[in-house]
């Protein structure tokens, strides 16, 4: 199964300065205008989809207004324009109408920032952090790239108004106060029907200034997914790698109930927090009564991870009853809890209907065994990081009598 | 210097501190009977050496069992983590129903009844009996203080005698409070605590439109529900069967639930009554204990039994019903669905008999049938026992001195069971709670001692009776308490998870 890239390489001309444009197509702009974005746009935000064959039949199209054009094959004929355009995609797939791409002079890759009818589509904040996480699949970096801010108020403005989910994401989003404010406050005024869903290791909040601040914005589709790696400080202050992270987190998670925010809990399986997962799940329940979800979600083996690698791995059988005592007690109790990231033939038939397909379009991969297997199309399948280091003795493909013994459980 | 060294040595070997907690001999029979629960909820079961090492400071760091007490808050680790935000989360959870004010608002509207049962002489008149309705005035009054209350979730319960003697009250009642609520937008529930011998169409089609609720009277099979509940015709039974299903056509099967008296006579049979339910396919069950109230002295004696018969009683109906759900019936016991809450989650039920601070006055309100409002239908038995003590005032006066009155503050003086003598060190006061109007119905004294009282034997009896199941009971026990918890059905709780 083939996975979407989030960029490719196109050949560009004349294209002086870094640009965020729309591609739209021609029938979108004649039918729709400027009302395609969002926000607040200008022709020159736009790029149209042009194919060689409607750019031939009719050349004056070459005069509208536009940022730019895009050929989305190789370029038949002369292109008569000193306009930015870009033809011959390496990938012809991944940029399609309706998408905000970015683009730099003098570099041909084109990055997509926004895939129309994606519900993975992410605002990157900063790739800055205040925590170092044994298993993070971004590792932080101490620069300043508060130019994300500005990038991200500008793609809300060309994104569609459909409704889909959003995510915001870093790095630590809240170490840009001020800008991430901004941006969930234009969300909800340029994208109120976007759900929005925040990763953070939720220790800033600790400040209770933050509570006026989300009340203020008040938005209604906005929810947190907040890591918390134990039910001690010791054993998550050394997932996280930062002295007094746990109780800044916990902190944090009670000013933003104050707040009256959606609270989502995740927590990372592997060596170190699948011990005590059972118990971890007791004292979510207890302490946190108010969060709306609870994510176990299988571990991306990219970044730090690779570097933690002992410290780390576990196979999932190893912890499936761990997982399962989990997975239960929350179920039982009202908390939904949802399993992310671990394919189907690692975990027991019984907690399928816990499992989500969770891994982002663009990076989910099926290895050769997926083939063959009744279920792959149900499966999360694995990252595209993945590799054989991090492979359970476990994965088999499910004959199909296998498979509806899983779907059977799932009802 | 050698000051020195011994602080360095005390503070190294305490390096952790005890935050409170109380603990209680469970008399299992097994090692860990020891329960452990802390100020807020938490509970966990040790072993003696557990607990002195615990009170020893001699729990090794890192072991699952020092993480253990560390996560529930049985200890902490100076200069490490502050657990007081959690703490503190527990408590407001736990406590959550003080943030409102009475939600039951009970209108005796008659005393009349067509019953003559024995453990409720005193709190009927005859069929043709008058004086004994609450009268327009008081009703709107009531109405009035219902509206005082700031409790955005309101249920409005009819009781008697039987109130559809006096419909015509009701009705207006519930009109009146419709009403008002296009204005206050309150989240309401009529409930008409009744025989179901008077039902009418008109009572249903009113019914129908108001979405009220009935809740009826059902002692068990033919026999015992006619013995306990005598009238002329001895059809009270048959007649209260037949309401059941018609309540059932008109509004839907659980439009009508039932509770059950427990007699001295029932204590013999809980498999009889428990099986009376599943024929009429009701989905919970409720087996408390006589009340010492309605009594009057010359029956009490017959009626009334020692509480340790009851609990002898409670375990084999809890057994039975425990069998029967793990075969597919849904069937809860009410009272243990409420204590299992207050023991697997962080909330309080909030039910009235299970607050601490008391429930009586402050969650419920009794408007009397001649004007005076109780902080509970106990208290409101009392007076017609000859104890006119518990009365608030009249339904005339304006909420505010209702619950500032001279009896509710005694009541709440003697109703957290935090503080008082007996419960402030026992290790079930998180899930129990205080009950001033009963000990000051037997024992004379709202504080009352715990030695003698009918109160704490029973929740305590309970209390450990639960959780002796919940720490030993196979998995299937655990399922179905489980089911319990949340109103789901057995086969959906496929696996209890976590014990906790
Ligand atoms: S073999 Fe099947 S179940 Fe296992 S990862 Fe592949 S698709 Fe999923
Ligand atoms: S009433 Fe009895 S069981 Fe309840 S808290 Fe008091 S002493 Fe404990």
């Amino acid at each position: 199964m083939a996975m979407l890239r989030k960029d490719t390489h196109f050949e560009i001309h004349h294209l002086n300065e870094p640009k965020l444009l729309k591609v739209i197509t021609l029938d979108e702009f004649i039918e729709q205008g400027l009302a395609v974005c969002a926000g607040s746009a200008e022709f020159g935000d736009l790029l149209l989809w042009l194919p060689n064959e409607e750019r031939l039949r009719s050349p004056h199209l070459l005069s509208l207004p536009v940022g730019g054009f895009l050929i989305p094959e190789p370029l038949i004929g002369d292109f008569d324009s000193m306009r930015p355009h870009l033809h011959s995609p390496k990938d012809a797939d991944v940029v399609q109408p309706g998408d905000v791409i970015a683009i730099t002079p003098g570099n041909a890759m084109v990055r997509v920032l926004y895939r129309r009818g994606s519900d993975s589509n992410l605002l990157f904040m900063t790739d800055r952090c205040n925590s170092l996480c044994l298993m993070c699949s971004q590792p932080p970096k101490d620069i300043d790239d508060r130019w994300h801010i500005e990038e991200n108020l500008r793609l809300i403005d060309l994104m569609d108004s459909d409704e889909e989910n959003l995510g915001i994401s870093g790095g630590e989003p809240t170490l840009y106060r001020d800008g991430l404010l901004e941006i969930l406050a234009k969300c909800k005024a340029v994208l109120p029907q976007k759900s929005i869903h925040v990763l953070s290791n939720g220790r800033l909040f600790q400040d209770p200034s933050w509570i006026a601040a989300l009340s203020a914005i008040s938005h209604p589709q906005l929810s947190w997914g907040i890591p918390l790696y134990a039910d001690n400080a010791e054993d998550h202050d050394h997932v996280v790698q930062a002295p007094g992270a746990f109780s800044e987190t916990l902190q944090g998670l009670y000013n933003l109930a104050r707040a009256n925010q959606i609270i989502e809990i995740r927590v990372v399986l592997n060596r170190l927090t699948t011990p005590r997962l059972p118990e971890l799940a007791h004292y979510v329940f207890r302490n946190l009564p108010f969060v709306r979800h609870v994510a176990l979600m299988g571990i991306e083996s990219t970044g730090l991870a690779r570097k933690n690698y002992e410290e780390l791995w576990i196979d999932p059988l190893d912890y499936q009853e761990s997982l399962s005592q989990a997975v239960y007690f929350l179920f039982n109790r009202g908390v939904p809890v949802s399993i992310y990231n671990l394919p189907l033939c690692l975990i027991p038939a019984h907690l399928s209907r816990f499992a989500r397909q969770s891994i982002s379009d663009w990076k989910n991969l099926f290895i050769d065994t997926c083939q063959q297997c009744a279920a792959v199309k149900h499966c999360s399948g694995f990252f595209k990081s993945h590799t054989d280091r991090w492979q359970s003795r476990g994965v088999q493909l499910l004959s199909t009598e296998a498979f509806s013994a899983y779907a059977r459980s799932a009802q | 210097m050698w000051d020195f060294a011994v602080t360095l040595i005390a503070t190294d070997a305490k390096h952790y501190r005890l935050l409170p907690f109380r603990f209680m001999r469970m008399n299992t029979g097994h090692d860990r009977d020891i329960l452990l629960t802390s100020d807020t909820g938490e509970y966990m079961h040790v072993n003696d050496a557990q607990l002195r090492a615990l009170s020893y400071f001699d729990v090794q760091a890192s072991t699952h069992f020092y993480k253990d007490l560390l996560a529930r808050h049985f200890i902490y680790e100076p200069g490490r983590h502050d657990p007081f935000p959690e703490m503190a989360a527990q408590y407001r959870s736990r406590k959550d129903f003080l943030f409102q004010g009475p939600a039951l608002h009970l209108f005796v509207v008659t005393l009349r009844c067509n019953h003559t049962c024995q453990y409720c002489q005193v709190s009927r008149a005859p069929l043709g009996g008058s004086g004994h309705d609450l009268s327009e005035a008081d009703a709107q009054a009531a109405v009035d203080r219902l509206f005082e209350s700031n409790a955005p979730a309101l249920t409005v319960e009819f009781q008697g005698g039987e109130p559809l003697l006096a419909f015509e009250r009701v009705r207006q009642i519930v009109e009146w409070v419709v009403d008002r609520n296009v204005v206050e937008q309150r989240d309401i529930q009529f409930v008409i605590t009744t025989t179901l011998h008077h039902l009418t169409e008109e009572i249903l089609d009113f019914a129908e439109q108001n979405r009220i609720q009935f809740s009826t009277s059902l002692d068990g099979p033919a026999p015992l529900h006619n013995a306990n509940r005598p009238t002329p015709s001895r059809d009270s039974y048959e007649r209260t069967v037949k309401g059941i299903q018609w309540v059932r056509e008109r509004l839907g099967h659980d439009a009508v639930s039932a509770l059950t008296t427990l007699t001295s006579r029932s204590l013999e049979q809980p498999e009889a009554i428990i099986d009376e339910y599943v024929n009429q396919s009701f989905s919970s069950i409720s087996l408390r204990p006589l009340s010492p109230y309605g009594f009057a002295t010359k029956s009490a004696h017959r009626l009334d039994y020692p509480i340790e018969r009851y609990l002898a009683f409670y375990k084999k109906a809890l057994a039975y019903l425990l069998h029967i759900n793990q075969q597919g019936v849904y069937l809860s016991e009410s009272y243990t669905s409420l204590l299992l809450k207050n023991i697997l989650t962080p909330f309080s039920s909030g039910y009235v008999d299970l607050r601490s601070p008391a429930g009586a006055g402050t969650a419920a309100l009794v408007y009397n049938y001649d004007g005076y409002v109780y902080p509970s239908d106990e208290a409101r038995m009392l007076l017609e026992m000859g104890e006119d003590g518990l009365r608030l005032g009249t339904v005339q006066q304006p909420l505010s001195e209702l619950l500032g009155s001279t009896v509710m503050n005694a009541l709440l003086a003697s109703g957290v069971a935090e503080a008082l003598p007996g419960c402030s060190d026992c290790a079930l006061v998180p899930y129990c709670g205080a009950d001033p109007v009963e000990h000051y119905a037997r024992q004379a004294d709202p504080i009352g001692h715990r030695v003698f009282s009918s109160f704490c034997k029973k929740n305590m009896g309970l209390l450990k009776h639960i959780f002796g199941l919940l720490c030993d009971g196979d998995d299937n026990v655990q399922r179905v308490l489980l089911s319990w918890l949340n109103r789901r059905s057995y086969n959906d709780v496929r696996f209890p998870g976590y014990r906790g």
